[in-house]
């Protein structure tokens, strides 16, 4: 007999524990999932209405000029990396880090060309662990973010382009496919590229009067636009984020239950072998006094 | 009379999605009163609000960062958050 019943039971509770925590997280991050997509959702409306009167503007106006929409030189190429704070999310961060490593390695030569944005402290911890140039970080965003709360992010990730801290900027996340999968994405932000700007809109066109100017309008609406760009990224990652979580926590009940089944094989199998051993012992008593 | 379909949006959600008489902002270059059927437009909004006049009575709007256009038969209000005060 490998081990006792005693061990086998306390073995049997602990892991009783452990699927209760792991079943608790997995319906939280369900919930919040649930949250994350409705939210995602909603947002949609404005960053798609944005567009139209972005397009509009650049489809009316022979070369538009405005400094987001123009590529420049590149001396320093920036990335905004969204990772999560916490762990136990499966693969969440390491897949994204993973890929995120591996485009930097094909893409630059040296770590002079580019700088990162690092927002959860999983992929801040990592980058800079291994000396990736990090210029800002963001951690403890909360799970189901308000615009007001992000503002300060996006505004910063914007900022910084038009501080020429970097030439060009892609958004590196976990974009939302659905609740089993999430795919890693490297994307970039910019300049806005004209590709993205150019498609067919869905509305009709229209020819604008401007207040004040078509510039001055464009000006304005761009970094808007940017921003609602980095918004929508944010709030698919956090979906991402919960789903990855609630797959892993799934994975990890269903497990536990396994495990569950095995050591009570193991305890009803020791106590027969006790009582068969104890009959053994009264049987070959007896017989030794017959005898 | 005839209305116009207002919509204000911020990037959380829909606040305000009705039929109205009619919208008074201030525009980059001075107040502006919309009516339906009013030409395409487009300006930023300065200051902080928009009156909506609908069946006689008048609503107010506080929108922050605000951005409007127009067109004959829709009204969009982009801002960054918006609140419905009376």
């Amino acid at each position: 007999m490998g081990q006792s019943m005693r061990d086998i039971k306390r073995r049997i509770r602990s892991t009783e524990n452990m699927r209760q925590i792991t079943k608790a997280m997995k319906m939280v991050a369900a919930a919040n999932l649930r949250r994350a997509q409705t939210k995602a959702e909603k947002g949609r409306p404005y960053a798609e209405k944005m567009r139209d009167v972005i397009v509009n503007i650049a489809r009316g106006t022979k070369g538009a000029k405005h400094p987001m929409l123009e590529s420049r030189p590149v001396r320093k190429t920036g990335y905004l990396v969204i990772t999560s704070d916490r762990g136990l999310a499966g693969g969440y961060n390491s897949n994204l880090l993973r890929t995120l490593v591996q485009t930097l390695s094909e893409r630059h030569q040296s770590k002079d060309e580019y700088v990162m944005f690092a927002i959860g402290s999983k992929g801040r911890d990592f980058l800079k662990k291994r000396d990736y140039p990090v210029i800002d970080e963001i951690t403890g965003l909360p799970d189901a973010p308000t615009y007001e709360e992000v503002q300060e992010i996006v505004k910063k990730a914007v900022g910084y382009y038009a501080e020429e801290k970097y030439d060009q900027l892609y958004i590196v996340y976990n974009q939302f496919v659905n609740p089993i999968v999430q795919r890693p994405v490297n994307k970039q932000l910019l300049p806005l590229s004209s590709g993205n700007l150019q498609e067919e809109s869905k509305s009709p066109k229209t020819t604008y009067e401007y207040e004040p100017s078509q510039e001055e309008v464009l000006s304005v609406l761009l970094p808007r636009y940017a921003e609602a760009l980095v918004y929508s990224a944010l709030l698919d990652a956090k979906a991402s984020e919960f789903a990855a979580r609630m797959t892993a926590m799934s994975n990890a009940t269903d497990n536990a239950t396994e495990m569950i089944d095995t050591f009570t094989l193991h305890l009803n199998r020791a106590r027969q072998a006790a009582i068969t051993q104890e009959i053994a012992e009264i049987v070959g008593g007896a017989s030794a006094l017959n005898g | 009379m005839s209305k116009v379909q207002l919509e204000i949006v911020t990037p959380e959600r829909i606040v305000y999605s009705e039929q109205v008489d009619m919208v008074i902002v201030r525009a980059a270059n001075g107040d502006v009163g919309i009516l339906p059927r009013h030409i395409p437009f487009v300006s930023p909004i300065i200051g902080e609000t928009v009156r909506v006049k609908k069946n006689e009575s008048e609503e107010r709007i506080k929108v922050n960062d605000g951005f409007i256009e127009v067109r004959p038969d829709k009204i969009t209000i982009l801002a960054e958050s918006a609140v419905l005060s009376d």
